[in-house]
């Protein structure tokens, strides 16, 4: 018996593989619509009845559609979780619900403050662009968290801020990166109060089943040069997503920073990425974060002091929300 | 999905290969008993080998998608018979890449992979050319993987640590055209997991709060783990082995992502008699 045991072994292999080696459309449908109904996070927050989609979409599959055609469901299906998490990537297109900041005012032009206030000769360290804009006013712009922070790079721009009384940080369509990132930019801001945000991990697959939330607590540096304790004000947009929300809703816990701008995009949960058999990738929101309020970071963290930017300022060459701030940091 | 016996699909070639192989292993039987008194297993060995391994895995924290590919790998092993008792260790690095069944031109996986078996027996069947041992094993296995084309979740492994009964076979034989030495043996060997000690990542990410997420003690049913192995070997008259191995490893672990690995692993290994 033993002697045969590899011969069943290779007959019920090859059933299996035959199996798995499936790539007709409803496979694909299925193991897509399949993923975000076990795996993603938001479905109860956001009110979606996954099981009525599957029915909605199901006849809009035939077998022998073509890849346009089923990747034209497929992206009308994830379209509704509203989710900037949520793509679909196949080689000729990219599924993606935008609608976090294009249905909202842009409240940034990147040409005006470069020209405006950045100026020729600001600095730069690694991916934060910086400068006095008044005698005792500093404006720190960090356009990508994707961008890595190195300690050396942080020190040097609070050396450069040492005698300011109050500095800007704009992160204005910053549409996220590294988390690593933000924390390190945060803990600079933290005086007194610890920031504390909860992730809350999908353990199941009901729509509701979370558990061990972590707990995660952002302390300050102990060595003082690492610090900014003077006021701050945070500049953030629709676009101001993924990791700058997470970079907001921690700054915003802090008693010497304000929020200055619109409500920040969202974008709260861990991209998580997968594939179908197709050969094509997806990604999705695979956890929850939570604010110690309760707030879930995929609302997007709502300004202290919301400003818009209309285009007759503009047209002047001003940018209200740093001139706003300028105001209340003088 | 556990393989389904009632799937079994033999194609002509495989049962021509089975027949063949069943007619071979009748025709060396009678020879066996003539080797009654042959006891070219007893000693102490030293164990190196060379792998090759066709890994498949079906692992929803990995992917919705069967992966599978090539390891290479090396291996290395103590072993002695004394008596009626049996008793050994064999552990095998392997590393390679795996990429989804279904398709071959994208997403190659860093998969490395460790396996360390044990196994302590003594003689429960006749004495002669066919023996029967009986007695525990232990199955350690790891599997990690790293997936190129993914960011937070491009990490994935699985650790089983399993105990279990663990049944052996040796059966000398000498080939038709031998008229002496050298002796042949047939070694086989099977082990099934009752309980095992389970690492996996979370439903979601790999780690949680930097720490694995699954580590926890599973009972037969909410994992399962079997193993076989048959060799043939070619006993030395200067008490060294070469042997030619197959081993085969299946492994189903249970929610909250359940994954499904088997492999094929063919070894070349040299028993180097101390």
């Amino acid at each position: 018996m033993l002697l045969l045991l590899p011969l069943l072994w290779l007959g019920c292999e090859k059933s299996w593989k035959e199996r798995m080696r499936d790539d007709s459309p409803y496979h694909n449908f299925d193991l897509l619509w399949e993923t975000i109904d076990q795996k993603y996070a938001y479905l109860e927050l956001k009110d979606l009845r996954w099981d009525t989609v599957y029915w909605h979409f199901l006849p809009q599959i035939d077998q022998n559609m073509g890849d346009e055609a089923l990747f034209a469901v497929l992206d009308s299906m994830l379209y509704l979780l509203r989710d900037g998490h949520v793509n679909l990537r196949s080689p000729f297109d990219l599924s993606r619900n935008w609608q976090w900041y294009l249905g909202y005012p842009d409240n940034f032009d990147a040409e005006l403050v470069e020209r405006q206030y950045l100026g020729a000769d600001h600095r730069i360290a690694g991916g934060m662009r910086y400068t006095f804009l008044t005698d005792s006013i500093g404006y720190l712009r960090y356009s990508s968290f994707g961008t890595t922070i190195e300690e050396g790079q942080l020190r040097a721009v609070l050396r450069y801020f040492k005698n300011a009384r109050g500095l800007i940080v704009d992160i204005r369509s910053n549409g996220g990166g590294s988390l690593s990132n933000a924390y390190r930019l945060a803990r600079t801001f933290v005086q007194n109060t610890q920031p504390r945000l909860r992730r809350l991990y999908r353990t199941g697959r009901g729509a509701n089943e979370f558990d061990r939330a972590t707990g995660l607590r952002i302390s300050k540096p102990e060595d003082p040069r690492g610090r900014f304790s003077k006021p701050v004000m945070v500049l953030q947009n629709r676009r101001s997503y993924s990791a700058a929300n997470t970079f907001a809703a921690l700054m915003s816990q802090q008693d010497s920073v304000q929020l200055l701008g619109d409500t920040t995009g969202g974008g709260g949960g861990l991209p998580i990425d997968y594939e179908l058999p197709n050969g094509w990738y997806f990604r999705f929101s695979g956890t929850r974060e939570l604010m110690p309020n309760g707030r879930d970071l995929e609302l997007g963290i709502p300004p202290d002091i919301p400003v818009q930017q209309d285009s007759a300022n503009s047209r002047q060459g001003r940018d209200r929300l740093i001139e706003a701030a300028l105001a209340r940091l003088r | 999905m556990p393989f389904c016996l009632a799937s079994l699909s033999f194609s002509a070639g495989r049962r021509f290969t089975a027949i063949l192989l069943l007619a071979a292993l009748l025709h060396i039987w009678p020879r066996a008993s003539l080797q009654a008194q042959y006891a070219g297993w007893e000693g102490r060995y030293l164990n190196f080998g060379l792998s090759g391994t066709r890994l498949f895995t079906h692992d929803y924290s990995l992917s919705p998608l069967v992966y599978q590919g090539l390891l290479g790998g090396l291996q290395l092993g103590y072993q002695d018979q004394i008596g009626p008792w049996q008793g050994g260790i064999n552990i095998t690095g392997a590393g390679g890449r795996l990429h989804p069944l279904a398709f071959h031109e994208q997403n190659q996986t860093l998969t490395l992979a460790g396996r360390a078996y044990f196994h302590f027996r003594y003689q429960v069947g006749p004495s002669g050319p066919f023996g029967v041992w009986a007695g525990l094993g232990q199955a350690s296995y790891w599997d990690y993987h790293q997936v190129e084309a993914y960011a937070n979740n491009a990490i994935d492994y699985t650790g089983l640590f399993s105990v279990g009964p663990s049944l052996g076979a040796q059966w000398n034989f000498t080939l038709p055209l031998d008229k002496a030495q050298p002796y042949w043996g047939l070694s086989a060997d099977l082990f099934g997991g009752v309980g095992a000690q389970v690492l996996r990542p979370g439903y979601i990410t790999p780690f949680i709060g930097d720490e694995i997420a699954t580590n926890e003690w599973r009972w037969h049913g909410q994992q399962q783990h079997w193993r076989a192995r048959l060799s043939l070997c070619w006993l030395r008259t200067n008490g060294n082995q070469l042997r030619l191995s197959y081993v085969g490893n299946f492994f189903w672990i249970e929610q909250p992502n359940w994954v499904q690995n088997a492999s094929h692993r063919l070894a070349l290994e040299a028993l180097l008699r101390l």
